[in-house]
């Protein structure tokens, strides 16, 4: 008997098992929303002693795969489904499907242990815990740190927060929480830590106002969220997928370079961005450089000066790239960029 | 997890039928079966491939007996193989192999039809199928070091502001280096260029076809990149070992990934002394803004810090020796490393 099984998907990688190969003559392949196909009967080629075992197969036979969509694809799918020969057997759409009409809540405590990590925190018989019971009882592998590029991810209530003692480790470690608006003051009041990592403050339908960071707008963005958009157990996985297929942008620490963004260099502006680029500089966080410096945004004007980001910063400020500049710069002040005017003389 | 016995039961087909094998497609997609009460017949042809003027066949095929017409007897050989993963599958009893692999004297030209009692298939080789089998018989040349014919590098990477830069691009005097698909470009403007610089698989999987009309023939390329499909040879082929994500690498054989080909490029320009070293088409901007000249607008994987990160290091390092470097377009952060 044909059998396949998806441990994990997310938007660029899926990890599961067949024992296509077991049977001669089959294909394995994989299609996105687009309609492009691929075989990759080739790629099950992990042997999963776990698999042979419950099957009964010889033990050296391969049924094990770990795809990497982005290599597959050349491009972040929305969704995907995998064929032997010309037969429909599994779909991530389907899949997310199922999680939309999932009634069972298994009620779950997580604390997970890592140095980089994602902390769900919600009142208890919220939308947020109905909504999180719903994934932990959907699919256990979903949130396994060893699947997530080495984010762990945990899931509390506010009263096992408070009854933790677990502050030293929320120090140790880079921490993004995503907290229902109701439980943000109890949560900070419980553990003060938690107010020097970025938090996202989620409600029910998405507002966007309270994203103070840009993270989550940046988030929304990149998956076409619209405000009031509901938060599902299905987007609440997009949200905490996104961030963790994109950890190297949502979870870097280190201070960037300055990138330019837009407008007129002189020769001069360009000798002091290397310079800064040399020394890395982290009090600069976006720099708008000209002969002469601007004091009110209104000064800016697009063939006098440039406007340099640093590139740590764009998890900040991803959905605001393609704005006009003095739009950008608002933004930025906004959401807690320092913005600062140098000038190079003449 | 899925039970696929109930879809592959609906794969029956009916007897008698035929179809035209397209060679193209170089195996039949999926098995052909008849359901007669039971299982009763198989057929699958896993890979045909031509090689030393010899055409090969192999699969398998039970429940029936394999004829092939139109071809003299002296013409071909056919060997009967025992396929214990076909028994397996099909819980087959006879003793009588299943497996096959054919093997036919090629000439353009050549007709004929493998039957059995249920199906056929029909074999027309063509002109165009001999010639392939010319190109997979061509070697490259694999060489161990590299040089420049000049002082002076002008890297063309492929974002599309390499469009606005075609004269100085044309007036270069000196060695011109394409990065992936900045080489379609180029050629297509009649300009000539001295080294393809490849260091992503995905290229050489999405241009299977273009590639081997590619005046260019002298090729740099990542160590894990495989030309298996290509079926092209090359003038030049010289294979630099990858040896890590970010670092900036002291020997030709060797370099760092820096999940940009643009860094390979620039490791192995300083290591061949160029005194200057000019660029378009590299941007490095924000991945909001990526775009590339074949209209691809997505870095799927978030890769930019470690770009930057390593071509950052590598201009720095460039700049100290004394190179002189620049992009053409104000915007390419090359110039404000």
């Amino acid at each position: 008997m044909l059998k396949l099984n998806v441990d994990f998907f997310s938007s660029g990688k899926v990890t599961g098992w067949t024992n296509l190969l077991h049977y001669s003559g089959n294909r394995l392949f994989i299609t996105d929303n687009l309609g492009k196909r691929e075989d990759i009967t080739r790629q099950v080629d992990i042997i999963r002693a776990d698999v042979n075992s419950t099957l009964d197969l010889p033990q050296n036979i391969k049924t094990g795969f770990s795809l990497n969509l982005f290599d597959i694809f050349n491009t972040r799918v929305t969704d995907f489904s995998f064929y032997v020969n010309d037969y429909e057997i599994w779909s991530s759409k389907g899949e997310l499907r199922r999680l939309e009409l999932e009634k069972q809540i298994l009620q779950k405590r997580f604390f997970e242990i890592g140095t980089r990590r994602i902390i769900v925190i919600y009142n208890d018989g919220s939308w947020l815990s109905d909504v999180s019971g719903v994934l932990n009882y959907w699919n256990i592998n979903q949130f396994n740190k060893a699947l997530n590029n080495g984010i762990a991810i945990s899931f509390m209530s506010t009263s096992q927060l408070n009854n933790s003692k677990s502050s030293h480790k929320f120090l140790k470690s880079y921490n993004i929480f995503l907290i229902e608006r109701e439980a943000v003051s109890q949560a900070i009041v419980s553990n003060s830590e938690i107010t020097k990592s970025p938090i996202l403050i989620l409600e029910e339908n998405l507002d966007l106002e309270l994203d103070f960071n840009g993270i989550l707008s940046s988030v929304c963005k990149m998956n076409g969220f619209e405000q009031r958009e509901r938060l599902t157990a299905v987007n609440l996985r997009t949200v905490i997928e996104t961030l963790t297929t994109y950890a190297e942008l949502f979870f870097e620490r280190n201070v960037g370079s300055m990138l330019y963004v837009c407008g007129y260099v002189s020769n001069n502006s360009r000798a002091l961005i290397r310079k800064l680029n040399k020394v890395g500089n982290e009090d600069f966080q976006c720099v708008v450089l000209g002969e002469n410096k601007i004091s009110k945004l209104s000064d800016y004007s697009q063939d006098k000066f440039a406007i340099f980001l640093r590139s740590d910063l764009l998890k900040n400020s991803y959905d605001l790239m393609k704005m006009e500049p003095k739009e950008l710069l608002t933004s930025l002040l906004k959401r807690g960029i320092k913005v600062e005017s140098l000038a190079v003389g003449i | 997890m899925r039970d696929l016995n109930q879809q592959l039961k609906c794969e029956v087909v009916t007897n008698k039928k035929e179809f035209i094998f397209d060679y193209s497609k170089m195996c039949s997609e999926r098995p052909y079966f008849t359901k007669n009460g039971d299982w009763s017949f198989g057929f699958y042809i896993e890979s045909v491939s031509i090689e030393k003027e010899k055409l090969h066949i192999v699969g398998w095929l039970y429940g029936s007996s394999l004829r092939i017409h139109d071809v003299p007897e002296n013409q071909y050989f056919i060997e009967r193989q025992h396929r214990e993963d076909v028994n397996n599958a099909f819980k087959l009893q006879e003793a009588k192999p299943a497996g096959f692999a054919l093997q036919i004297n090629c000439y353009s030209g050549l007709e004929f039809t493998l039957a059995s009692s249920e199906i056929s298939v029909e074999f027309k080789l063509t002109e165009d199928d001999i010639e392939r089998e010319d190109e997979f018989t061509l070697t490259t040349k694999e060489v161990k070091n590299i040089n420049r014919s000049s002082q002076k590098l002008l890297i063309v990477g492929g974002a599309p502001s390499v469009k606005n830069h075609k004269r100085e691009i044309s007036n270069h005097n000196g060695d011109i280096w394409a990065l992936n698909d900045a080489i379609f470009w180029l050629e297509n403007e009649h300009i000539s260029v001295t080294y393809l610089i490849v260091s992503d698989q995905r290229f050489v999987d999405k241009n299977l076809h273009k590639l081997p009309n590619l005046k260019c023939k002298s090729l740099i390329i990542a160590n894990y990149i495989s030309l298996e499909k290509l079926n092209i040879s090359y003038d030049l082929l010289y294979r630099v070992e990858i040896v890590g994500r970010t670092g900036i690498s002291d020997s030709k054989m060797q370099a760092f990934h820096g999940c940009t080909v643009a860094h390979l490029a620039f490791q192995l320009a300083r290591l061949l002394n160029f005194e200057e070293v000019l660029t378009t088409g590299i941007i490095l901007g924000f991945p909001t803004n990526y775009e590339r000249i074949d209209g691809s607008k997505t870095m799927p994987e978030y890769v930019h810090n470690v770009q930057i990160e390593n071509v950052k290091k590598i201009i720095q390092v460039l700049r100290s020796e004394d190179v002189k470097v620049q992009a053409f377009e104000l915007e390419s952060n090359i110039n404000y490393f």
